[in-house]
């Protein structure tokens, strides 16, 4: 079943190479169906009361080095990887008018799907780290190829080598793991154990660090997004950024258990300065993209703040039962909660830019009164990243905050500045783009169209339901929070 | 006496071609695509029917037996990927070369005398054969680039020549040591070459400290290693195509085999000794190739030295003296026999016959201009870098997993070093080839597309890159035989 769901898309890409160039849409818009169907039923079979894993297939790969084919499905996998499933078809019909080298463009895009589900099912390092490799390739020429300015060409080679030094980093950690322990499987090593020096755990730190990213190692990223397609865009800060996130509860969490609770302190350190830089660098940033870009540095941080309360040693009666659990649930949730609320803020900020050529805070003016359905959508989701009650991001962050101030409140606390920041510029991104008086220039900008709306639906309808009935998504997780000390 | 066919066939080969007229140089091109092919077929044919283990399809005759020289063939794990890597490079040499038309008789004489020697060597039982063979090699690429090589191609075929010869020296010096110094278990002298027999009896160990390096230094320099590694780019740059891709993808394997058959298999104390300089040598082969490969602007010498950067990873692969990092060696030398070739190609012949210019900062656009072959260079380039799903992947992680058992973290480090630098020659080289414009020249807004590739190119990329897909997603079809047979090799060395 998971295997029929990573290749799905494979082979979309390889129909789109055999059939003429105008179908290319089509193809890329039916294999990803064919996956978010997959995905679905998957989901709706899930047994939330079962122990370990679900779906998982095993076969033998290479026996000389006893590496297995391995894939499966659980609570640290579900939720992400409906996630990926579901902006995989928004993605496409978000492209659904390129016309520039369309073939190319949609093979490119399919192959990216196909790493996306492969990442984030796969179970031995050896397959997920071709997965891993094989999601970064696709963007690499998205951005370089069909990208916006001229700068797109050092966005992608910085993007690549940023994320290939971390790859390399992370294979040599495993292959020292390898040569200690003589498995590449995750669910082996995590009962195994690992006894390493700190610095393998740096390297394989490294490669989740990157693609996250925190600080300083994010200094690819806003030119990336900025430079990508629209529907890259989407996909980089919606799907990508929660690869690494996703790392970190399958790698670090269960298989550096001791190393997490040595050096939580220092992930909360790091994970406290890039909420705060990303806010930071926010505040100051009026291209609309790179603004969302910070954003989304300083929203993905809070998950990360979450794995180093996980790591954090509970002393005494705190009066919370779980906070590790609460944590864990509210990565999970936010990473769900923020991948939709970001991959819908960027496409909307692309419907400007393709509307007007502009994407500066300040270019605009009054467009609440222009395109009034255009506006709702940007507020409710500028509101959903704010993590205002009854939306995904209130929950998600609700969750991660009540679990970390349990063990760390002073960082949980500091951490709570960056909330406010994040209120600061998305509200003034708010007010100078939609309120004040009508910029004349754009009074005939049309609204959405159906087929836009077709796009933002699903989105809204799960950020509002994940916020006010989050217990059915929580549900996916409650069995992985038990497996937590 | 299958294996032995492919030697017969391809200098059968050479013999025919050589004899046709050369005005039907469309017939020739025929004979020498089934001579090829043949050839890959009884490769073929032989990994197939191979049991597993030690040596099999013996083939044992005298020769001078008063020197205790004999014809000996047969062949194991180990020379298998290279037979087969020999046959895919033989029959794609063909299919790129497929438009030659001047004196194409003389072109495949000396082409199959080549192939007919590389068979040779990796068939020999016996070190004299092997050395003749060896030797036999040298003379066509002499003539391969002297006459259909491009700009410098006298003082690269010469060069390549003395250096080979140098090599060659070294290496019979030391197997003449060899010959009068082994000895079997009883102290008794064995006065052979016979390979088999050799590794019966054994060299003194304090003989084996000096004759190591000897052999080894004279084999590494047809594997192109530093700092004898010169002659490979300028010598892959004059080559024609097909023999660039012969010299890469088979010629520089000649060395490494030799390396690891004669030099380590038979002077396991030496070799231990010397392992870690190895290591050293090959860890500045894999940085020092890809830095100046990051240098270069002639699109050929970038892959030329992209080769001698791969290389190290095979040298690597044999210091690290265990099981794994060995079988990564010989898996690394039939993968970039594989890959080398498939850039060589691509940049020889596919790319050079539409543009008519090799330098990087001449080519506008490609991309958009021949978008069906860029896109199969980056995918080849990809494979080449060692992106997982192909066979350099395995390769590298063999030979890294191998290493890292056995020598110091630095080590392992600067081949980390290297995998990055690799990545980032091998795209800034696809940017400036493929995705760059050309401001200031005469015809920097011509936007006319290139003919598609041909049929000989299409079939000779799918077999090329389809081979590297399919060991780098099923290894173990290669990596049971190499491992079984390196096993019998590892259990000699002593520790």
């Amino acid at each position: 079943m998971i295997t029929a769901l990573t290749l799905t898309p494979m082979a979309a890409a390889v129909l789109i190479l055999a059939l003429p160039e105008r179908r290319a849409r089509a193809v890329a818009l039916a294999g990803a169906l064919v996956s978010l169907a997959l995905v679905l039923w998957m989901l709706v079979q899930f047994d939330i009361n079962a122990d370990g894993l679900q779906f998982s297939e095993r076969a033998e790969w290479i026996p000389a080095l006893d590496i297995d084919y391995f894939v499966g499905l659980d609570g640290a996998n579900a939720l992400v990887l409906l996630l990926s499933a579901l902006l995989a078809p928004l993605a496409v019909l978000a492209s659904w008018q390129h016309t520039d080298r369309p073939r190319t463009y949609f093979v490119l895009l399919s192959l990216l799907f196909t790493g996306l589900f492969g990442t984030f099912t796969a179970l031995n390092f050896f397959h997920w780290f071709l997965y891993w490799e094989l999601a970064l390739v696709p963007p690499f020429f998205l951005i370089k190829l069909f990208g916006k300015g001229e700068e797109r060409h050092s966005a992608a080679l910085n993007f690549f080598l940023f994320t290939v030094l971390g790859s390399v980093a992370m294979l040599l950690g495993f292959l020292f793991l390898y040569r200690q322990t003589g498995t590449f499987d995750f669910i082996e090593l995590a009962e195994k154990g690992v006894n390493v020096s700190p610095l393998i755990f740096c390297a394989v730190l490294a490669g989740l660090w990157v693609k996250v990213p925190l600080a300083p190692l994010h200094i690819w990223q806003a030119p990336a997004y900025a430079a990508a397609p629209t529907p890259v865009a989407m996909l980089l800060t919606g799907v990508m950024s929660k690869m690494g996130v996703y790392g970190f509860l399958r790698l670090i969490v269960p298989i550096f258990p001791e190393q997490l609770k040595q050096h939580a302190g220092t992930l909360l350190a790091f994970a406290l300065i890039t909420i705060l830089w990303g806010a930071f660098l926010a505040l100051r940033q009026t291209d609309l993209k790179r603004l969302l870009a910070f954003s989304s540095l300083n929203h993905v941080a809070y998950c990360v703040l979450g794995v180093g309360a996980i790591g954090m040693v509970v002393s005494g009666d705190i009066g919370l039962k779980n906070p590790h659990g609460l944590a864990l649930q509210g990565i999970i949730l936010q990473m769900f909660a923020h991948g939709l609320a970001a991959a819908g803020l960027f496409y909307l900020v692309g419907l400007l830019e393709e509307r007007t050529g502009l994407r500066g805070r300040n270019d605009f003016g009054g467009l609440s009164a222009v395109t009034p359905r255009f506006a709702a959508v940007f507020f409710i989701l500028t509101f959903c990243s704010l993590g205002l009650p009854f939306m995904a991001g209130f929950a998600a962050e609700f969750l991660i905050f009540s679990g970390t101030f349990a063990v760390a409140p002073g960082v949980t606390v500091a951490a709570t500045l960056g909330l406010l920041a994040t209120a600061v510029f998305l509200l003034t991104m708010l007010q100078r783009v939609f309120t004040g008086p009508v910029n004349e220039q754009y009074k005939s900008m049309p609204d959405l169209t159906r087929n836009e709306i077709l796009i933002l639906t699903p989105i809204m309808i799960l950020v509002f339901w994940a916020g006010i009935y989050p217990t059915i998504w929580l549900e996916f997780s409650q069995k992985l929070t038990q497996m937590i000390p | 006496m299958t294996a032995l066919l492919t030697v017969i066939l391809s200098f059968i080969g050479a013999l025919v071609c050589g004899l046709m007229p050369s005005s039907t140089h469309r017939r020739i091109r025929w004979v020498a695509l089934a001579v090829a092919a043949a050839g890959l077929v009884v490769s073929m044919v032989c990994c197939v029917n191979y049991p597993g283990g030690d040596f099999a399809d013996l083939v044992a005759a005298d020769w001078i037996p008063s020197l205790g020289i004999g014809f000996a063939t047969g062949y194991d794990g180990i020379s298998l990927p290279l037979l087969l890597v020999t046959g895919l490079v033989a029959v794609c040499g063909v299919l790129f070369s497929w438009t030659l038309e001047t004196r194409a008789n003389q072109f495949y004489a000396f082409y199959f005398a080549l192939i007919g020697g590389v068979y040779g060597v990796f068939l020999s039982l016996d070190l004299f054969l092997l050395f003749v063979f060896y030797e036999i090699a040298v003379v066509p690429k002499y003539f391969l680039i002297a006459i259909w090589g491009g700009a410098r191609r006298h003082f690269a075929a010469m060069k390549l020549v003395l250096y080979s010869f140098g090599g060659s020296a070294l290496v019979l010096l030391g197997m003449l040591a060899v010959f009068f110094l082994a000895h079997d278990a009883s102290g008794e002298a064995l006065k052979t070459f016979n390979l088999l027999e050799l590794q019966q009896g054994q060299v003194p160990a304090a003989a084996q400290q000096w004759i190591f390096p000897l052999i080894f230094v004279g084999f590494a320099i047809m594997a192109g290693m530093w700092p004898f590694h010169t002659w490979a780019p300028t010598g892959h740059v004059a080559a024609p195509t097909a023999a660039s891709m012969l010299l890469a993808g088979v010629v520089m394997k000649l060395g490494a085999y030799g390396c690891l058959r004669v030099a380590v298999g038979l002077l396991p104390e030496g070799a231990l000794a010397w392992a870690p300089w190895v290591a050293v040598v090959a860890i500045i082969n894999i940085v020092y190739g890809a830095l100046v490969a990051l240098k270069q602007d002639d699109f050929k010498y970038v892959i030329g030295y992209s080769s001698v950067s791969h290389m190290g990873f095979v040298l690597l692969g044999i210091a690290t003296l265990n099981l794994t990092g060995m079988t990564g060696a010989v898996l690394q030398m039939f993968s970039h026999g594989v890959i080398g070739a498939l850039l060589f190609a691509l940049v020889g012949t596919v790319i050079y016959t539409r543009t008519k210019t090799r330098m990087l900062d001449e080519l506008h656009r490609l991309i958009d201009r021949m978008p069906g072959i860029a896109w199969v260079f980056v995918v080849a380039g990809l494979a080449s870098m060692g992106l997982p799903g192909f066979s350099g992947f395995i390769s590298e992680l063999y030979v890294l997993i191998g290493a890292w058992g056995e020598l110091s973290g630095w080590i392992v480090s600067g081949a980390g070093a290297g995998i990055l630098l690799t990545f980032g020659y091998t795209l800034v080289k696809i940017h400036e080839a493929f995705f760059r414009e050309r401001t200031h020249s005469p015809d920097s807004q011509s936007e006319t597309p290139y003919p598609p590739m041909t049929l000989p190119e299409k079939t000779g990329v799918a077999i090329l890159l389809g081979a590297s897909l399919l060991i780098g997603l099923c290894p173990w079809l290669l990596t049971h035989k190499i491992s079984a047979s390196l096993e019998l090799l590892v259990n000699r060395l002593p520790n």
